[in-house]
C-alpha cells in the first residue's frame, strides 16, 4: 500500500478521532458544572 | 341641559414644531463629522501612509525586482499596501462612536442607521483615496511605472477596488466592535471576504501597468462584487448596530 | 433519545467499517495511478459533507436571523465545526494524493481555491463566535454567514477568470472526467458512510451546544436567586 494512502487515512481518522474526544470532554465538563449547579449552594 | 360645547383651542404660538432629519441630512452630517474630526488630528491619514511607505520599501528589499519584474509585481504590492493601511483607518473610525456612548444614542434615536453605515463608509473612502493619491507617485517614482494600458480602466479599478475594500471593511469593523481583540477581529474577517476583489483588482493593475492582458471582463466581476456586498451591508447593518 | 442516538453510532460504524473495505478491496485497481488513487475515496466524500454543511450552516443562518431561534444558532454552529473538520481533511488528503500523482502539492485553481476559502471563512466564522461577548454571538455569526457565502460564489468565479489567463496545471483530471461505475459503487458507499458520520457528529454537537445553552440560562437564574438571598 502507497505510504501517502496510508497517511492519509490515518490522518483522517486522527482528525475525527481528536474531534470526538474534544467532543466528549466538553460533555464531561458541562456535566461537572451541571452537578455543581444542583447541588444546594451556589448562589453568591 | 346641554353640555357646554368644546371648542378647539389653536396651538400655542410657542409650540415647537419638529423636524426631523432626513436620511440624506443624517448621512451628511454623519460624514462631515468624521471628515472634521480626521482632519483636525490627521492621526490616521499619517499612520496610514506611513505604513503604505513601509511596506513598499520592505517589499523592494525582500524582493529587489529588476524593473520588468517591478512592473509584473506592482500591481499585487500597490494593493497590498493600501489593504493593510486601510485596516488602520477603518479600526479607528467606530473606535470613535465608542467614545462618550455616541453609539449607543444613535442606536436609541429614529435615526436610519443606514445612513450612519454609508456616512462611515463614504468617509473611510475618501480617506484611502487620499492615501492612494499620496502613495501613487511614490510608486511611480520608486518602480519607475508607466500606464502602457488604458488610463481609464486604472482609474476605474481604483474607484472600485477602494470602494470593496472600504464598504466590507467598514460593515467588518461595526462587527468587531464588541469582540475581544478588536482590531484583530476586523483583518481577520475582512481578509478572506477580500479575496474575489483582490486577486481582480490586481489583476486589472498589472494589466494596465504591463500592457498586456483584459481589463473589461475583471473589471465587470468587480463592480457586480461592489453592488453585491454594498446591497448585503445595507441590508444587515440595521441588524449588527441593534445586536444587543 | 440516547438508545436511538446508540442505534445510529452502530450503524454508522457499520457503514464506515462496509466503505472502507469497498475502498481497499472491492474497488478496480487503477491503471496509471496505482493503488494511491484510493485516498479519492475519502478526499471527495469529505468535499461533499464540507461544501453541503456549509449550505447548511447558510440556512441555519437565514433561520437564525428571521426568528432568532437557538436551535437554529445551535445547528448553524454545529455544522460550522462539523464542516471545518470535514474541510481540513480535504485539504490534507488532497496535496497527499497529489504529490505522487501530478508532482506537485498544491495549484492555485478554482476548485482547490475555493475549498481553501472555504475553509478560511468557516475559521474565521469560529473565531468570530469564540472571541465575540455576550449575547450578540449567534447575531454577528449569522450575519458573518451570509457573508462567506456570498463570498464563496465570487471566489470561484472570480478565480475562473484568473485562471483563463494564467492557466495551471491541472490536478484531478480537470472538470468533469469520467468514472468507472465499479469505482463509483465505491464512491456511493463512502459518501453515505460519511455523511452518515457527520449527521451524527452534527447531531452530538448540536445536543451539546443546546445542553450549555441550558446551563448558561441555570448559571443566570441561580445567580438571580444568589443575589436575592444575600440583599
Amino acid at each position: 500500500m502507497p505510504r501517502n494512502l496510508l497517511l492519509a487515512y490515518a490522518v483522517t481518522w486522527i482528525i475525527h478521532g481528536l474531534y470526538v474526544v474534544l467532543l466528549t470532554r466538553r460533555a464531561a465538563r458541562l456535566r461537572r458544572e451541571y452537578e455543581e449547579l444542583k447541588k444546594p449552594g451556589s448562589g453568591r | 341641559m346641554s353640555s357646554p360645547e368644546w371648542k378647539p383651542i389653536a396651538k400655542p404660538s410657542y409650540a415647537p414644531v419638529v423636524v426631523y432629519p432626513t436620511f440624506l441630512q443624517t448621512l451628511l452630517s454623519n460624514l462631515f463629522k468624521d471628515l472634521r474630526l480626521e482632519w483636525r488630528s490627521k492621526d490616521a491619514i499619517n499612520a496610514m501612509l506611513f505604513f503604505a511607505l513601509l511596506v513598499a520599501v520592505i517589499f523592494s528589499f525582500a524582493f529587489a525586482p529588476t524593473p520588468e519584474e517591478a512592473r509584473q509585481m506592482v500591481g499585487g504590492l500597490v494593493w497590498v499596501a493600501v489593504l493593510f493601511a486601510s485596516i488602520v483607518a477603518l479600526n479607528q473610525s467606530w473606535a470613535r462612536e465608542l467614545r462618550n456612548q455616541a453609539l449607543d444614542a444613535y442606536r436609541i434615536s429614529r435615526a436610519s442607521p443606514n445612513a450612519l453605515f454609508l456616512g462611515k463608509a463614504i468617509g473611510n473612502f475618501i480617506f484611502v483615496s487620499a492615501l492612494e493619491l499620496v502613495i501613487a507617485p511614490l510608486f511611480i517614482v520608486f518602480f519607475n511605472l508607466r500606464a502602457l494600458g488604458s488610463t481609464t480602466a486604472l482609474i476605474l479599478v481604483f474607484v472600485a477596488g477602494t470602494w470593496a475594500i472600504v464598504i466590507n471593511g467598514t460593515f467588518f469593523g461595526a462587527m468587531s466592535l464588541r469582540t475581544r481583540s478588536r482590531e484583530l477581529m476586523l483583518p481577520l474577517l475582512l481578509f478572506p471576504i477580500s479575496i474575489p476583489a483582490l486577486v481582480l483588482m490586481v489583476n486589472v493593475t498589472t494589466a494596465v501597468l504591463t500592457g498586456e492582458g483584459a481589463t473589461r471582463r475583471p473589471l465587470d466581476l468587480l463592480i457586480v462584487y461592489d453592488i453585491v456586498f454594498t446591497t448585503v451591508c445595507l441590508l444587515l447593518f440595521e441588524t449588527v448596530l441593534h445586536a444587543e | 433519545m440516547n438508545k436511538k442516538l446508540v442505534f445510529f453510532a452502530l450503524v454508522t460504524l457499520g457503514l464506515l467499517l462496509y466503505a472502507l473495505i469497498q475502498s481497499l478491496y472491492d474497488a478496480p485497481h487503477e491503471e496509471t495511478m496505482g493503488d494511491i488513487q484510493r485516498i479519492f475515496y475519502y478526499h471527495v466524500p469529505s468535499a461533499f459533507v464540507a461544501f453541503a454543511f456549509f449550505f447548511a450552516n447558510l440556512l441555519a443562518s437565514l433561520v437564525y436571523l428571521k426568528n432568532r431561534s437557538p436551535a437554529a444558532d445551535s445547528f448553524a454552529l454545529a455544522t460550522a465545526e462539523v464542516g471545518v473538520v470535514f474541510c481540513t481533511i480535504v485539504l490534507i488528503t488532497g496535496p497527499l494524493w497529489a504529490k505522487p500523482v501530478w508532482g506537485i502539492w498544491w495549484t492555485w485553481d478554482a476548485r482547490l481555491t475555493s475549498t481553501l476559502l472555504l475553509w478560511l471563512i468557516y475559521v474565521s466564522y469560529l473565531i468570530l463566535r469564540r472571541f465575540s461577548s455576550g449575547g450578540q454571538t449567534p447575531v454577528l455569526a449569522a450575519v458573518l454567514s451570509v457573508f462567506g457565502s456570498v463570498d464563496v460564489v465570487f471566489v470561484y468565479m472570480s478565480i475562473r477568470w484568473f485562471r483563463t489567463q494564467h492557466p495551471q496545471p491541472v490536478i484531478g483530471g480537470g472538470e468533469g472526467s469520467g468514472l468507472n461505475p465499479a469505482m463509483g459503487y465505491a464512491l456511493l458507499a463512502n459518501v453515505v458512510a460519511f455523511f452518515a458520520f457527520s449527521a451524527l457528529l452534527v447531531w452530538l454537537r448540536y445536543r451539546l451546544e443546546r445542553s450549555r445553552q441550558q446551563l448558561d440560562e441555570l448559571h443566570a437564574l441561580a445567580a438571580e436567586r444568589g443575589s436575592i438571598n444575600a440583599s
